[in-house]
């Protein structure tokens, strides 16, 4: 091995070290360029994001450690809010009623919209317009799409119950019964999220290569062989992402229609976290409490899509 | 025409408190009427989003703004669910309009937040009489010796009755001495099944609402609150023996069930498209039923209990902003409306006026009917209580107590005494909190 070094071998090196300075003086330059013309373009964007996000979630953990009416000044409790929460005995049926409404509602919502997506996307020329009449709960708004099925609960002149009482069972009082009252709010809210989720697998249904079907088909696997063997662990991805969402939706977003159904009665059965967050902070004004409540659901929600994000290695497949 | 003109001099009059005071208006206005020479902008916030009320405010405003063309008034339409938030989030924004709807339940906490501004010394400084308001709807508006707002309206709950209805059911019409068990026995007869439904109830009312219950309670002998004004106490059996006419009508299908009212838009619609025969409300839902009712139709004031009549009164006006940045011009609208301005909410049935001097005006006593007993708005002031010392917010806790006891009868979980003390502890707990 050769281990001295000529003079021109020195020089040539000593040009390379020139050079390899240079380069990286320009990739600095093009680095800064880059970032400034980054910052230009998502500034806007952050800006709105640092005011209407950012700024309230930090707020709202600010606002929890105090006794705060918005109308008086705020008083420093420390954790008293979140050990009020804790010890309230009307926590347990809150956190039970919150569960109850997000797995009833999550789990049609992640799987009916999968069977429909699949069926649709075998349904020939009746593909589009079907299409279009699922896409509708989307384009309405929740609170009107709520206030029409107000009145097809209806005890008296629902519609619901005159197609019940026409196989002869007496007319129920959906939304007005400890009973049905739950049900009730889940069925509508399953009604307003499947659309999108058909979207996301109808999007997923498109990334499954269709050799694997003709591969399938010719080794005699049948339609739900199919469906079971090639559709659903392809798209299981999609059907992480659509679960993931989903939850995160039930639990924070079933304000409007619990609010337009039912206020979260009667005597509190359909009342979940969301809605007593709103009714703690804006009926009783008690923000830090409903602050501290709200922290309380986004750990909950942390927790809950941590453990989804680990046990996804089990059953996802990426490639 | 001429009842036009004799309102407006009537109003000018009795508020100016004479010439002397009118011309101290104008002239004083070196400091509370607003430069000729500058443009004023101010908002005026209403708590409806459509219908009658702002419709008269932007009646009122066009006609002050033709009157003072240097003044622009926006009229903010606030939605009346949400009213108490809206306004607490302008409080926060500093956004809160020069002038806005306020209300009895509003002066003291308003007042201890320092939004609202004293009106005593604005008035006394324009020379304009604040002794011409009746006392008892001003002193809704007073704490601490300070004026929050101007009360627009005399609201006293009247009972409604659909004419038309008690005639097919073969029913005398409610008389001034009629009592709870009448109001029982023609609600029993008023409402119509069909099979497992029903298609005409007796009555239709905000069960939960204090101006309806608490003078139920009252007028059987019971009592709302202990003298500290800390423990509920209308659990008594006086007390009960009032929420047992609101729940005998609930129990038995004769008053509209909450899910109903939920389901039509609210306690006072049913009464409206002709579903209920009676309902219990003020005067300032008499455009909206004579808009809505085809049925010919009157009032009566509120039944007697066993021990007397009461019934609720309320009022609610206009409050200037202390974040106002044009004081002078805020005043300068705020009299306009208390003068030549009242007149429109006379003329359009809306508003009984809290000013004695207008009680017998033909602007609103001579209007065509229905109703045609308009007499009975101001008979029943005479027995109208003011609400009892209860928490702010109308939708808090409290009323919470009242619709979850009311739910758990209807839905069969207690009994009406087990639920009325229930009711009274959870009311009394919201009060010490």
């Amino acid at each position: 091995m050769q281990l001295s070094v000529t003079e021109s071998e020195l020089a040539g090196l000593e040009t390379s070290r020139f050079w390899r300075r240079s380069r990286n003086q320009i990739k600095e330059k093009k680095d800064w360029n880059a970032a400034l013309w980054a910052l230009l373009f998502l500034g806007p964007n952050l800006i709105l994001f640092l005011i209407f996000t950012a700024y309230p979630v930090g707020y709202g953990l600010y606002i929890s450690l105090y006794n705060y009416s918005i109308l008086k000044p705020k008083e420093w409790v420390g954790l008293e809010n979140y050990d009020t929460f804790i010890h309230d005995p009307k926590t347990p049926d809150l956190i039970w009623r919150s569960i109850y409404y997000a797995v009833g509602t999550t789990i049609p919502v992640v799987v009916l919209p999968l069977i429909v997506a699949v069926l649709l996307s075998n349904a020939g020329v009746a593909t589009r317009p079907l299409r279009m009449i699922y896409i509708l709960p989307i384009v309405t708004s929740p609170v009107a799409a709520a206030a029409v099925w107000k009145w097809l609960y209806a005890k008296d002149f629902g519609l619901i119950n005159y197609g019940l009482s026409l196989v002869g069972v007496s007319p129920v009082d959906w939304l007005y019964s400890l009973r049905w009252s739950m049900p009730a709010v889940i069925l509508m809210s399953i009604w307003l999220l499947i659309p999108f989720n058909i979207i996301l697998y109808t999007a997923g249904l498109q990334e499954v290569p269709g050799d694997l079907y003709d591969a399938a088909a010719v080794d005699g696997a049948s339609s739900f062989q199919q469906f079971r063997s090639v559709t659903v662990p392809m798209i299981t991805p999609t059907i992480f992402f659509v679960f993931l969402i989903t939850m995160i939706n039930v639990l924070v977003g079933a304000f409007d229609v619990i609010n337009v159904l039912t206020q979260g009665g009667p005597l509190q059965s359909t009342n979940v976290l969301i809605y007593d967050i709103y009714k703690n902070a804006f009926e009783n004004f008690r923000m830090g409490y409903a602050s501290a409540q709200a922290y309380a659901l986004f750990l909950a929600v942390l927790i809950i899509t941590l453990i989804n994000w680990v046990l996804q290695k089990r059953w996802v497949h990426y490639s | 025409m001429d009842s036009h003109r004799t309102t407006r001099r009537r109003v000018l009059g009795s508020l100016a408190a004479g010439a002397g005071a009118l011309f101290s208006y104008t002239a004083i206005g070196s400091s509370w009427t607003a430069a000729q020479d500058e443009t004023h902008e101010l908002t005026w916030a209403t708590n409806n989003l459509e219908g009658t009320e702002p419709e008269m405010l932007q009646k009122v405003t066009d006609m002050f703004v033709a009157a003072n063309p240097n003044f622009k008034v926006t009229v903010l339409k606030y939605d009346g669910t949400t009213y108490d938030q809206k306004l607490l989030a302008d409080i926060v924004a500093g956004t809160l309009p020069d002038l806005f709807v306020s209300a009895d339940v509003y002066t003291r906490p308003f007042f201890e937040s320092n939004l609202t501004a004293d009106l005593k010394p604005l008035a006394e400084d324009a020379g304009y009489d604040l002794g011409n308001f009746d006392p008892l709807f001003l002193s809704l508006a007073e704490f601490d010796g300070m004026i929050g707002f101007l009360p627009r309206a005399a609201d006293v709950v009247v009972c409604y009755y659909n004419k038309a209805q008690f005639d097919a059911a073969g029913l005398d019409y409610p008389t001034p001495d009629w009592t709870y068990d009448d109001m029982l026995a023609m609600a029993e007869q008023l409402t119509i099944k069909d099979g497992d439904a029903t298609t005409q109830y007796g009555i239709s009312a905000a069960n939960d609402w204090w101006a309806y219950w608490v003078p139920m309670v009252i007028a059987e002998g019971g009592e709302i609150l202990n003298e500290e004004g800390t423990e509920a106490i209308f659990n008594s059996p006086e007390g009960i023996a009032g929420w047992n006419v609101i729940f005998t009508a609930l129990q038995n299908g004769w008053s509209v069930p909450p899910s109903v009212q939920d389901t039509v838009g609210g306690p006072w619609t049913p009464f409206a498209n002709g579903m209920a025969a009676m309902t219990f409300t003020v005067r300032a839902l008499t455009p909206t039923y004579r808009a809505q009712l085809t049925d010919d139709w009157d009032v009566q004031v509120v039944p007697k209990g066993s021990a007397m009549r009461k019934t609720g009164m309320g009022t609610q006006g206009y409050a200037m902003s202390s974040q106002t940045e044009d004081p002078a011009a805020a005043w300068q609208l705020m009299q306009f409306i208390f003068t030549d301005g009242m007149v429109v909410f006379m003329e359009n049935y809306l508003t009984v006026p809290p000013i004695k001097t207008f009680y017998d005006d033909p602007a609103w006593r001579d209007l065509p009917p229905p109703p045609a007993n308009t007499a009975v708005f101001i008979d029943a002031i005479g027995e109208a209580m003011v609400p009892p010392p209860l928490p702010f917010y109308s939708t808090g806790a409290f009323r919470q107590a009242m619709l979850d006891g009311i739910d758990a009868v209807l839905l069969g979980q207690m009994d009406v005494e087990t639920a009325v003390n229930n009711m009274a502890a959870e009311a009394t707990a919201s009060l010490q909190e």
